[in-house]
């Protein structure tokens, strides 16, 4: 389809007619300013081809104008297939529609309704509403609409998809694929979480097979704990049988009463036997208490003998000991005469070092005096002739100052002699050799041949035998200039006198000599100091006070002389040499004093170690003495009792009687032996402990068989095997519905995960006619750049160098996609053959020059194949699109 | 002199059918009860002297009271009858066990409880009854070896009464072995045997009687009993097999390549027998059919029989789904469904049994999912 013509009359703004013409097949611009009505004209156009002409919704009142509250009228010319139609609306009141066809008919009412619907193609959920005009909505965009997000309504997604479809075939599962994974989904949710945890009746299921096999493993184990008790109570009660009637115990107890009279037997020899021991064992006892005696005595002879021995040997031990202190206490005594000695030689030998280092001092300081004296004597001299210096100095009367004077006198009479030189008459002669003779100027004859005079007085030249020349200069102020050079020559002259000086170099001589005997005079004195600095810092005067000084200290030193008993004064050589010499001796003499005292302390100790050694001996002596008297006491005691003799016959009289009493326990032994006393109670208790196992046992398996009966009767009729099929038949069906469920779950996993990936790569493949077309445009946009659309055709990113998501984009960024995405979509249907004009009313408007350019470009390539109008308020932008300009025209009417 | 009883064995009272829901359980449970009543009346209706049941009269030692009595009160009913119980390998006779805690219990005066190798005289009609009971679920003893001893007078007629197998199935240990010879070696006029279910001669005077109600898809002449007239002498024995059972058991092999031939199964299982209800039925099918017929089995077949027999079983893990065209492209022309549908067509043929199995009821999911949303 494509639009030629508009025309509105008392339609929203529009009291009277108005109308657009020439639109052509490409780019149209309508440009105008705001309030214009340009997007009444668009309102205008979705009421002509979308809006039923009966209906009074409230969108199809609100086309009335506020003003006349009139009927509303649109009409439209439009092409399809290259066949001019008109479609006329009224609204609201005297409704009518009229669709004008290429061959003279007309259709009205509802008929034009039907036929336009067909025309240009779009369904019946579209009529009545002017925001459901399917496909249209995407291609004609409302003021403000042009950057908002592309809403594609369902059926103009079915429009695109189909057009889609036409190019790639059929990719996407229509309402049954949209309904498939969703019917699949809600199929596996009832048995499974979407991570695949079980739930619902599936879980319980799971959880009724567990506590089945737990029920089952339960039972089973009462049932073999049942049979087991059975085979049990069969085997005790066996053996309890056998235990009762194998005739054992009989045979036990006759064989026992045999035993035990045979035992009584062996009881009897056994005490005999004990009787004959116990004698035998005093017997014994009594030669032991013998040979013990024996044995005792023995022991305090022989203790008697070594204690007698060590008292002897202690004995000598002292008196060696006594001869060893008496010769330590000698050495002790020498030692300490030695000591003494050593103590007194010291104390003259360090009162004979300090005498030495006085009169070492004394003579230092009797040496330092005569070079005082030397010193002073010259310094004197010094002093002398800087006073002389100093009174010659005084005489010459050239100052520094008086120079300058001089200076200055001299420097103004050459300033005024220059100039009057300057003002003056030069007057050369420059004669033959010998022609000067006799030639005077001013009367005063000139010498030699070439002679020059400046003056500024008149001068006269006599030339003899010529005569007079007189010359006069030409100089006004002659006067003046002579009286200053007069002037200049006194103060120059006076200043001169006062110097007593002939000229300025003699007055600069005679200040050069003054300023030399200054400096001088000046060295002499500080000479003259220097010499005697330490002695001046001292006394803190002059050199007389220095020379007072000496003179006090020259009687000190000859008293000190006197004090030390000496003929005459010491030379430092002569005392040096005599305390090196004597210097030594008190450190010499200390050192042997040192050893001595070292000797001193060995002896104390040897002393104190032999004093111990005698306190140890005499100890031992005392005690020795002390335990033989005891041990002799004792010896003495025990023979007067019972001698040795008597302890003989005792012991021969009872080992006699302990041979005879060992032969008769013997027999005994040899009889009790022969009776196999061991055999015969190891049986007896073997056969008692036989028998009371035996009633154990019996015990035991009545017990065992009373409980077993017990427990079983406890079981009957309990039904365990029954249970335990039933149980079983319980899990097996739950089993059997668990693995149902499982393999049902399996087969929905396997649909949907096939179904996601086929519908997928389907997408892509779908996808493919629209991103193909939109690349070259969104390469002049943003060059490099891909767009990501979803299924429903909405945009969903832009991938550049990161993928941004078509949400965070800037507006204008948003309005440019979403622009060329509407432009994209009409150009695949145009290329299909199928009505597309797109309208945009004041769209771009957030672009900046360099996209608005771009913008321009593509639009313009675009309208080579699909019919674009523009509506816009910016004219002078708009215009470098190179499109059709249009304006409102104004008709009487329509 | 001749002696006409009723041979019956393994009734197995109390036993589960795990494989059934709970009310046809019951209903299993109470026909085994039933065949006591049908076996009791024909030893009215044919005047018998007594039943022997040949071993496993309840299906376990430890049954519940309720299902113990149930039994012992059937046959208390039939007080003209006198019934001889042999402990077989599922209710073996142990001491304190199942049969003496019975007896403690107090048993019907027309009952006899046949748990010792003894003979049990039947004074009246000159009969020995030489029983051979179980005492363990398994014994490498032949029960029936001690019959060759007994020594009875020649006026009794001896009647063998074991419960094992005349086979050794080629084990040199085989348990609960019964010499099939015995009536020979013991002078034997009948061997009445039992713990097979299917009825069977092993020679003319050694019989299994089989279990009077049905009780699984592979007993093989099951549901029956026998009346046995035995003679002095050496007569042999006359014996006369009687139907019993209430429930019929069937398996079915079929093999399905297209809808007519899933037609022909529908008649044939609509064919099985006038009371659907009494029949259990296991189908095994195997073959390759389009995915619609696939649906239309499931419809036909699986759904409808479902309701119709007592019991019905599907093993149609061999009845392969082979996509046609008119299935893709019913599921669709194109679209990424179609691709889908092409995708597990394409598992369905190269992965593993597991994996096949899978993509073959996910293709044949996507496929009834997709026909629900036409409609």
């Amino acid at each position: 389809m494509k639009i030629r013509s508009i025309a509105v009359r008392e339609l929203k703004k529009f009291d009277s007619p108005a109308r657009i013409t020439g639109i052509n097949d490409h780019l149209n611009i309508i440009s105008g300013p705001n309030e214009m009505g340009k997007s009444t004209i668009l309102s205008a156009l979705r009421a002509a081809f979308f809006s039923r002409h009966s209906s009074l919704a409230q969108d199809i009142k609100r086309l009335q104008n506020s003003q006349n509250l009139g009927a509303p009228v649109v009409q439209v010319e439009f092409d399809v297939s290259g066949d001019r139609y008109q479609i006329r609306k009224q609204f609201v009141k005297q409704r009518l529609a009229e669709l004008s066809l290429p061959d003279g008919r007309i259709f009205r009412g509802d008929a034009a309704e039907d036929e336009i619907q067909r025309l240009i193609g779009f369904g019946d959920s579209a009529r009545g509403s002017v925001q459901s005009a399917g496909m249209w909505n995407l291609f004609w965009v409302e003021q403000g609409k042009s950057f908002a997000p592309i809403n594609v309504s369902d059926d103009a997604r079915s429009s695109l998809h189909t057009a889609l479809e036409a190019e790639v075939g059929k990719v996407l599962g229509g309402r049954r694929g949209r309904e498939l994974p969703k019917i699949f989904s809600d199929q596996r949710e009832k048995f499974v979480t979407k991570p695949g945890r079980e739930r619902g009746d599936f879980k319980k299921l799971g959880e009724v097979i567990d506590a089945l096999r737990d029920a089952i493993t339960e039972l089973e184990r009462r049932r073999e704990n049942l049979s087991n008790s059975l085979d049990d109570l069969e085997q005790k009660k066996k053996d309890l049988k056998r235990l009762e009637e194998d005739g054992v115990d009989q045979t036990i107890q006759k064989e026992l009463t045999e035993l035990k009279s045979k035992d009584e037997e062996i009881e009897r020899l056994a005490l005999n036997i004990k009787v004959a021991e116990s004698d035998l064992e005093r017997t014994r006892d009594k030669l032991s208490a013998l040979e013990k005696e024996r044995q005792d005595r023995r022991e305090l002879d022989e203790e008697r003998r070594v204690v007698a021995a060590s008292l002897s040997d202690a004995g000598e031990q002292l008196e060696g000991l006594q001869a060893k202190m008496s010769a330590i206490r000698s050495e002790r005594s020498d030692c300490q005469t030695e000591i003494n000695q050593l103590d007194s030689q010291i104390a003259r030998a360090e009162k004979e070092l300090r005498k030495a280092e006085e009169i070492l001092d004394l003579a230092n300081k009797l040496a330092q005096m005569t070079d005082l004296e030397s010193r002073i004597e010259q310094a004197r001299s010094l002093v002398q002739t800087s006073r002389k210096k100093h009174a010659e100095a005084k005489t010459i009367l050239v100052t520094d100052e008086k120079l300058e004077q001089i200076r200055s006198a001299k420097s103004n009479l050459e300033v005024v002699k220059a100039t009057i030189k300057a003002s003056a008459t030069r007057i050369s002669f420059e004669l033959n050799s010998g022609c000067e003779q006799g030639i005077a100027v001013d009367g005063k004859q000139i010498e030699s041949e070439t002679y020059e005079i400046d003056t500024v007085s008149s001068i006269g030249i006599d030339i003899p035998e010529r005569g007079l020349i007189s010359v006069t200069p030409a100089v006004q102020d002659e006067k003046q200039l002579l009286e200053n050079e007069r002037t200049a020559t006194i103060g120059y002259e006076e200043a001169l006198r006062s110097v007593n000086a002939e000229s300025l170099e003699e007055a600069k001589i005679l200040n050069l000599r003054r300023i030399e005997l200054e400096r001088s005079a000046a060295e002499n004195m500080e000479e003259a100091r220097r010499m005697c600095h330490l002695e001046l810092d001292q006394v803190g005067g002059d050199i007389e006070a220095v020379e007072e000084y000496v003179k006090q200290q020259q009687i000190f030193l000859t008293q000190s002389v006197e004090s030390l008993n000496l003929t005459e004064s010491p030379q430092v050589a002569g005392a040096q040499a005599n305390l090196d010499k004597v210097k030594p001796i008190p450190e010499r003499l200390r050192s042997e004093l040192a050893s001595r005292q070292i000797d001193m302390e060995q002896i104390e100790s040897r002393l104190t170690d032999i004093k111990v050694q005698m306190a140890k001996a005499q100890a031992q002596h005392e005690h020795s003495k002390d335990r033989l008297n005891e041990l002799e006491a004792r010896l003495t005691l025990l023979n007067e009792s019972r001698t040795m003799s008597d302890i003989d016959n005792d012991e021969r009289l009872l080992t006699k009687s302990a041979q005879e009493q060992s032969r008769e326990l013997n027999a005994l032994d040899t009889k009790i032996s022969e009776s196999d006393v061991d055999m015969v109670r190891a049986r007896i208790g073997r056969l008692e402990e036989q028998r009371k196992n035996r009633d154990a046992e019996r015990q035991q398996l009545r017990e065992e068989i009373t409980y077993l009966i017990g427990h079983i009767e406890s079981f009957e009729g309990a039904g365990i095997d029954e249970d335990i099929e039933l149980k079983q038949r319980e899990l097996h069906i739950a089993e059997s519905e668990y693995n149902k469920i499982r393999q049902e779950v399996a087969i929905l996993d396997l649909l949907i995960k096939t179904l996601k990936e086929a519908e997928e790569e389907a997408k892509g493949k779908f996808l493919s006619p629209i991103l193909f077309r939109i690349k070259p445009y969104l390469d002049t946009l943003f060059p490099g750049a891909d767009l990501e659309l979803d299924e429903n055709l909405g945009i969903t990113k832009i991938k550049r160098k990161f993928d941004e998501s078509f949400g965070n984009l800037s507006v204008g960024t948003q309005e440019q996609i979403a622009v060329l995405v509407r432009l994209t979509f009409a150009l695949m249907l145009a290329e299909q053959g199928r009505p597309a004009t797109v309208i945009l009313d004041d769209a771009l408007v957030f672009s900046d020059e360099e996209r608005m350019e771009k913008m321009f470009d593509i639009l313009f390539d675009i309208s080579s194949k699909v019919q674009i109008i523009i509506f816009t308020c910016r004219k002078s932008l708009f215009e470098g699109l190179g499109g059709n300009i249009l304006s409102l025209e104004y008709p009487s009417d329509i | 002199m001749a002696v006409k009883f009723l041979h019956s064995a393994d009734w197995q009272i109390g036993k589960v059918f795990k494989f059934v829901d709970t009310e046809t359980m019951g209903v299993l449970q109470e026909a085994r009860l039933n065949a006591i009543n049908k076996l009791g009346k024909i030893a009215v209706d044919q005047e018998l002297g007594f039943v022997v049941v040949a071993g496993d009269v309840y299906d376990a030692e430890n049954l519940s009271a309720r299902s113990e009595n149930q039994a012992l009160e059937r046959m208390r009913k039939f007080s003209n009858v006198q019934w001889f119980l042999l402990p077989g390998n599922h209710d073996p006779h142990r001491p304190n066990g199942l049969w003496d805690r019975l007896r403690k219990r107090g048993l019907p005066d027309n009952v006899n409880v046949c748990d010792h190798a003894q003979p049990v005289k039947i004074e009246s009609d000159n009969v020995a009854i030489l029983p051979a009971p179980l005492h363990y679920k398994a014994t490498l003893r032949d029960p029936t070896e001690y019959m060759d001893e007994v020594e009875l007078h020649e006026r009794y007629i001896r009647i063998g009464l074991a419960h094992g197998s005349i086979t050794t199935f080629g084990s040199d240990e085989a348990r609960n072995y019964i010499n099939p010879g015995r009536c020979e070696t013991a002078g034997l006029a009948y061997l009445a045997m039992g713990d097979w279910h299917g009825q069977r001669e092993i020679n003319s005077r050694c019989w299994y009687s089989g279990t009077p109600e049905i009780d699984g898809f592979s007993v093989d002449g099951g549901g029956k009993a026998l009346i046995v007239t035995v003679h002095a002498g050496t007569h042999k024995p006359d014996v006369e097999s009687v139907n019993t059972t209430e429930f019929k058991w069937e398996t079915l092999d079929e093999k399905i390549y297209n809808s007519n031939e899933i037609d022909l199964l529908q008649e044939k299982l609509s064919n099985l027998g006038p009371d659907l209800e009494r029949i259990l039925v296991r189908l095994k099918v195997e073959g390759a059919v389009s995915l619609e017929e696939h649906r239309v089995f499931d419809e036909k077949i699986v759904e409808r029989f479902d309701a119709s027999f007592r019991y019905f079983s599907v093993e149609d893990e061999h009845l392969h789904s082979q996509m046609t065209e008119d299935d893709i492209n019913r599921i669709d022309t194109g679209g990424f469904v179609r691709k889908a549908a092409d995708e597990l067509r394409k598992l369905a043929k190269i992965s593993c049994e597991e994996e096949r199995r899978l993509a073959e009821l996910a293709l044949k999911r996507l496929y009834v999912e997709l026909v629900k949303l036409e409609t």
